[in-house]
């Protein structure tokens, strides 16, 4: 595979890097995404290709938001019945969507009950940790080498990015908030003024409590144009 | 294709009542056109010659003709159950990985619910041939749900894709024949899954052009433009009777291209005769809109002088003969859109 490493500056721009990851764009990418609910459609198609070849492969999708589309659950069960034991897929479940809470909306719930009964192999593991993660793909590989895999990565939106990481909301979730709390937080970005949170790129852009009411001083998400959103 | 009458075809000579009824029954008699058989068998003789062909299904392996192919080629048959958008995504990646996916359904599902999938193929500047069947008005028993009337537009719209709809057996396997080799993107190939007779003799070996169609008779007075053996037989029909009853003579083009049609080469054939375009479709993106399209990037004045024919309400239910009735596309309903537009009394 050729690579092209691509100035940041030519993200967003005429002949640059789109916003979502572009087959045409760069030769990196493997397939175009953006679309939401498609990923491990495409990598059961990757697997067939691979298959009819005769060549051994493995794929890897990281997903989040799409679990919420229909394409998602209508792609799990054909995996499991054509045992596509090369796909491993890792939700990213970091419990936010671009309006809320997924809780609030259409909760996941026991995903990884709803993965296995799709006829996947599931586990799941601290997001953040790598030694975690590397130890629950192992696990997975180990115990189920001809399931595809499925394994649920706990995850903080913006871990560690002072103005990314959401704080306490009225709906925040409990099991978030131990989350959340454990981590330091920086009080600088608490503080920030409405004024300037608005001048910074990609922050909060909303002006006006949701429901239930933000608090007015607390940037939450980095989230618009510029950041992109969750999708 | 010519347009050499089919014994028994049209109103017999000399019968003064029949052809005061303006048309003839929609059924000319003779042998109907079966679409989905003749595409089984260029399929399964596609799949011979083409190893990189990979065949998709949504659990219709009957109804859109891929048994001989799954049962022949069994390793590259991909049964994907229904889910259509599934089915499109993999047919995607599969053609990122160097080989020829085509996807089938009926079109009432493939292309409106797998819409986004099929955009998103169509941005990575691959090949994929989509075959959507069980198009248009009829069979219109099964209803609304299965009707697809919205398909083209739906199609219309992605960058790159041709979109062709043949009207016999022959041109069937042409169509499909010319997605594997010649076309250099994605392909929507329509096809009308009732069997349908055709008035005159189709050319047992068309040769598509990419943009042209087959003029099946000649005329002065109108142009009726029309694809699929059930709008193709309803212009025939049409014009046969109006000549028989001295009203007028239209030429009749049988043109499969659904976009990127050759307007100069249209324009031609009818200089300065209204031109009507009869659409198994709703009027907003289907074949008309092509034409229209097609005369007005030519500077043809010609564009202003198009009519459509299409389906203009919800669709009727019913059998075919009462549901082309009710939405004047039978070949009496069609006649009296050419009377109109050339100032004939009815």
């Amino acid at each position: 595979m050729s690579q092209r490493y691509v100035p940041l500056a030519e993200l967003r721009r005429l002949g640059g890097l789109p916003g979502h990851p572009d087959v045409v764009t760069h030769p990196v990418v493997q397939t175009s995404t953006g679309s939401l609910g498609m990923s491990v459609s495409k990598a059961k198609g990757f697997v067939t290709a691979d298959r009819l070849a005769g060549r051994s492969g493995r794929v890897y999708v990281l997903t989040d938001g799409e679990l919420q589309e229909g394409q998602f659950w209508e792609s799990l069960a054909s995996a499991a019945n054509r045992r596509m034991g090369e796909i491993t897929a890792i939700v990213d479940h970091n419990k936010l969507q671009s309006d809320t809470w997924v809780d609030q909306v259409s909760d996941l719930g026991d995903l990884q009950a709803k993965a296995a009964a799709w006829g996947w192999a599931v586990g799941r593991c601290d997001g953040h940790d790598l030694r975690a993660l590397d130890a629950g793909l192992a696990r997975l590989d180990r115990e189920a080498p001809d399931t595809p895999r499925l394994l649920v990565a706990d995850t903080v939106k913006g871990a560690g990015v002072s103005f990314m990481e959401p704080r306490e909301l009225p709906h925040t979730p409990r099991r978030c908030t131990r989350s959340i709390r454990a981590r330091p937080r920086r009080s600088s970005t608490r503080t920030r003024s409405w004024s300037s949170r608005r001048a910074w790129p990609g922050a909060w852009r909303r002006s006006t409590p949701r429901r239930g009411g933000w608090r007015s001083t607390e940037p939450v998400g980095a989230r618009g144009p510029a950041a992109g959103g969750p999708r | 294709m010519s347009g050499r009458a089919r014994p028994g075809g049209g109103a017999p000579p000399g019968d003064e009542a029949a052809a005061a009824q303006v048309a003839p029954t929609t059924d000319p008699g003779g042998e109907p056109q079966r679409l989905i058989p003749a595409y089984a068998a260029a399929l399964e003789e596609m799949g011979e010659a083409e190893p990189r062909l990979v065949v998709l299904d949504a659990d219709l392996v009957l109804d859109c003709g891929l048994i001989p192919f799954r049962d022949r080629f069994p390793e590259r048959f991909v049964e994907c159950g229904i889910a259509e958008q599934d089915m499109v995504s993999q047919a995607g990646t599969l053609a990122l990985s160097g080989l020829l996916p085509a996807v089938h359904s009926f079109a009432c599902f493939l292309t409106p619910r797998a819409n986004e999938q099929i955009y998103n193929n169509a941005t990575e500047a691959t090949k994929v041939i989509y075959t959507g069947s069980l198009v248009g008005l009829v069979p219109a028993g099964p209803g609304h749900s299965h009707q697809s009337v919205r398909d083209v537009a739906a199609m219309g719209a992605m960058p790159g894709m041709s979109l062709i709809e043949p009207c016999s057996e022959a041109e069937c396997r042409e169509a499909l024949r010319w997605a594997i080799q010649e076309a250099d993107g994605p392909v929507y190939i329509r096809l009308v899954s009732v069997p349908w007779p055709l008035p005159f003799e189709p050319e047992p070996a068309p040769q598509l052009v990419p943009g042209r169609g087959t003029v099946l008779r000649e005329g002065p007075d109108a142009l009726l433009v029309a694809t699929g053996p059930v709008m193709v037989s309803s212009a025939w029909l049409a014009a046969e009777a109006l000549e028989r009853q001295g009203a007028a003579r239209a030429t009749v083009v049988a043109l499969p291209w659904l976009r990127g049609i050759d307007g100069p080469w249209l324009a031609e054939l009818g200089p300065d005769a209204p031109i009507l375009c009869l659409d198994n479709h709703y009027p907003a993106g289907g074949q008309g809109d092509g034409v229209t399209a097609a005369l007005a990037a030519a500077g043809r004045p010609a564009a202003g002088r198009v009519r459509r024919l299409a389906v203009e309400t919800v669709l009727a239910c019913g059998a075919n003969d009462e549901v082309l009735r009710a939405h004047r596309l039978d070949p009496a309903g069609v006649a009296a859109a050419v009377r109109g537009a050339i100032g004939e009394p009815a």
